[in-house]
């Protein structure tokens, strides 16, 4: 048995900051990269999370990129990787490889109206690209966001959907499926919040859309009767990858590996994808 | 490189030498002894037991590439963890593998060489040397319709047996090693006429070659994932994934931490998957974008003909029959092909 250097399957360690629940099922986790070096993601990009012993899986970063060794992780608890993360307390050790995936093209965005349209827990990659987008908000137009969620409890980043609803920059428009005690907003599936603002001008509107499998058929709908190009509908994608560089065939759709050309494909490149939605 | 001649005699002697410096691989009866019918690629620890005139193996030599259960990595558990990398590999010989297992070691090369290099394989592979030999009638079938009945590249040496002699193939230094430890003489037009000879014989034993233009099946794909043809011949499928065991060129994988019983070290091992199994597509949510057994075979089947075959240049199946031969439903690919080729000539569905 020879062993060699080699990195594309082995982790660099990162030690936990912060960790504290957002929902009944989803967790904050605050991390440093011990190298000290930045993780040096992009929006919409995603790292191999270990938890040794138990496992590793595939998570979105849904910080904005930073010069310094931290970023942020929501992770839902829905199996054995993903619980053992909800495990870990502050100063613990985890394994990071990556970031992987191609990440949103921040660059085509420049100079577009922008229409984030977010269900649940397809917040926590779009939060990367809104917060870079909002530090960066000179560089856009219109700047809506439209955040959905089943129930009033699922709701992600109180503090910030509160910032984002003061901004006199940002159009923020929240509902959710179902009417509750605790809920005074607007009640329905995320696709009626369209109606409730005018997309002045299709052609130059861009719309980054994150959410559960089923709702993307529907909010499609919406943003091509609304009159944005098939080009500038950009969707990411989930699929369960277990290597994250191309060979373990998980996330394999037709030709396309999501974790090398996706997670983002825009709506031109993934309606010839069958499997993709 | 040469051709030249090696008496039948000098073949233990040949096997002796060669497990003096390395590990030889080669087929051998399974599970053991002397009366099993058959045959996978195993050590070989004594010239007798290589059975260089078996017709097939169960298993193509894939698992001395892609080990079933192969350690990336082992850790020490603890406030400070640490994580070492492991990477098995050491010089081995696998001797009488058969051309369409020769291409699907190609495959695989490519696979794991393409976009981001996987240190595992590549590094276990540089270490291994191929000495070919002849195709059976029993396999010529679909690997004749693939190009794959006669070797082409991808071996260091190739055997083809002409009675009382082997004439060698050498195409590289590594096979070339391999000839220097016996006695050879140069290869006659005698000799270049009995490989030929022995060609022509296993086609003539061979029965009902497949008659279609490969090339166009790329294409044919591209048109075929709304055929019914996948759902009459996915009917029966248990989902045993059989088919991806026993393929030379499924390489797909899950990766999984083991512990050891101490719950203060274990290994980071990745184990062979497939996508006839039943998660391999799912997603957090629960949500399969497989969820039925037409997708998975349409998806098995595009991966051998459209997507590895647009991507590389060439089919990723490479006709040594094996997963027809193992079904237990009895899943012909090759068959639903035919239909979906028919269906399109004719432009009369052939499926449900």
């Amino acid at each position: 048995m020879v062993a060699e250097p080699t990195t594309l399957y082995l982790p660099q360690f990162a030690t936990v900051l912060e960790t504290e629940p957002m929902t009944a099922t989803e967790r904050y986790v605050k991390i440093a990269v011990d190298s000290g070096e930045s993780l040096g993601h992009k929006p919409g990009q995603f790292v191999q999370v270990s938890v040794l012993g138990i496992g590793e899986a595939p998570i979105s970063v849904s910080s904005a990129p930073t010069a310094d060794p931290t970023f942020e992780l929501v992770v839902r608890n829905v199996g054995n990787v993903t619980a053992a993360i909800h495990r870990l307390s502050v100063g613990a050790k985890i394994g990071i490889r990556g970031p992987f995936g191609n990440g949103f093209n921040v660059d085509s965005l420049k100079g577009k109206d922008l229409l984030f349209v977010c269900g649940g827990i397809g917040l926590v990659p779009a939060r990367s690209l809104i917060r870079y987008c909002l530090n960066n908000r000179s560089d856009f137009g219109e700047f809506t966001i439209f955040f959905g969620c089943k129930s009033p409890q699922e709701r992600l980043f109180l503090s910030e959907l509160e910032e984002w609803g003061s901004r006199p920059d940002v159009t923020f428009r929240e509902t959710v499926d179902r009417p509750h005690p605790d809920w005074s907003g607007h009640v329905g599936v995320i696709t009626t919040l369209f109606p409730e603002i005018q997309i002045a001008s299709p052609k130059d509107t861009v719309a980054i859309i994150v959410g559960p499998p089923i709702m993307y058929r529907f909010v499609l709908i919406e943003c091509l009767n609304a009159g944005i190009d098939e080009e500038h509908i950009v969707m990411s994608l989930e699929r369960h990858m277990k290597c994250g560089v191309g060979k373990c065939g998980h996330c394999q759709i037709n030709q396309k590996y999501v974790c090398l050309d996706g997670p983002v494909f825009t709506y031109a490149e993934a309606r010839h994808l069958k499997e993709a939605i | 490189m040469a051709l030249c001649v090696m008496p039948k005699g000098a073949l233990p002697t040949l096997i002796d030498k060669l497990l003096e410096t390395q590990k030889v691989v080669g087929p051998k009866r399974v599970p053991r002894g002397p009366d099993s019918s058959q045959f996978g690629f195993g050590e070989i620890k004594t010239p007798d037991e290589l059975e260089l005139d078996c017709p097939y193996t169960i298993l193509p030599p894939k698992h001395w590439l892609l080990p079933r259960d192969e350690k990336l990595f082992t850790f020490k558990l603890g406030p400070q963890p640490e994580v070492t990398p492991v990477i098995e590999a050491e010089p081995t010989v696998f001797f009488g593998v058969h051309p369409p297992d020769i291409a699907g070691i190609a495959c695989l090369d490519e696979a794991m060489a393409d976009r981001n290099p996987d240190p595992n394989y590549l590094i276990r592979r540089d270490q291994i040397t191929i000495v070919g030999t002849e195709i059976s009638p029993e396999e010529y079938r679909y690997a004749k319709f693939l190009g794959n009945d006669v070797p082409a590249a991808g071996y260091d040496l190739f055997l083809t047996d002409i009675g009382d002699a082997y004439v060698c193939d050498v195409a590289t230094d590594k096979g070339q090693a391999i000839v220097d430890l016996v006695e050879t003489r140069p290869a006659t037009a005698d000799d270049i006429a009995a490989v030929e000879a022995v060609r022509q014989k296993t086609m003539a034993e061979a029965e009902d070659i497949l008659d279609v233009n490969v090339r166009l099946l790329p294409l044919t794909m591209t048109k075929a994932a709304d055929s019914g043809v996948w759902k009459t011949h996915a009917e029966p499928c248990f989902r045993c994934g059989s088919c991806n065991l026993v393929c030379p060129t499924c390489y797909c994988f899950n990766v999984t931490d083991v512990v050891e019983p101490n719950l203060t070290a274990g290994a980071r091992v990745r184990t062979w998957d497939g996508c006839m199994l039943d998660p391999f597509a799912t997603v957090a949510g629960g949500e399969s974008f497989r969820e039925e057994a037409r997708q998975r075979l349409l998806h098995r089947v595009s991966r051998k003909f459209h997507y590895q075959y647009t991507k590389y240049g060439h089919p990723h199946c490479t006709g040594c029959g094996r997963c027809v031969r193992t079904c237990v439903a009895g899943i012909n690919q090759f068959d639903a092909i035919n239909d979906l080729l028919a269906e399109q000539a004719e432009g009369v569905p052939h499926g449900r």
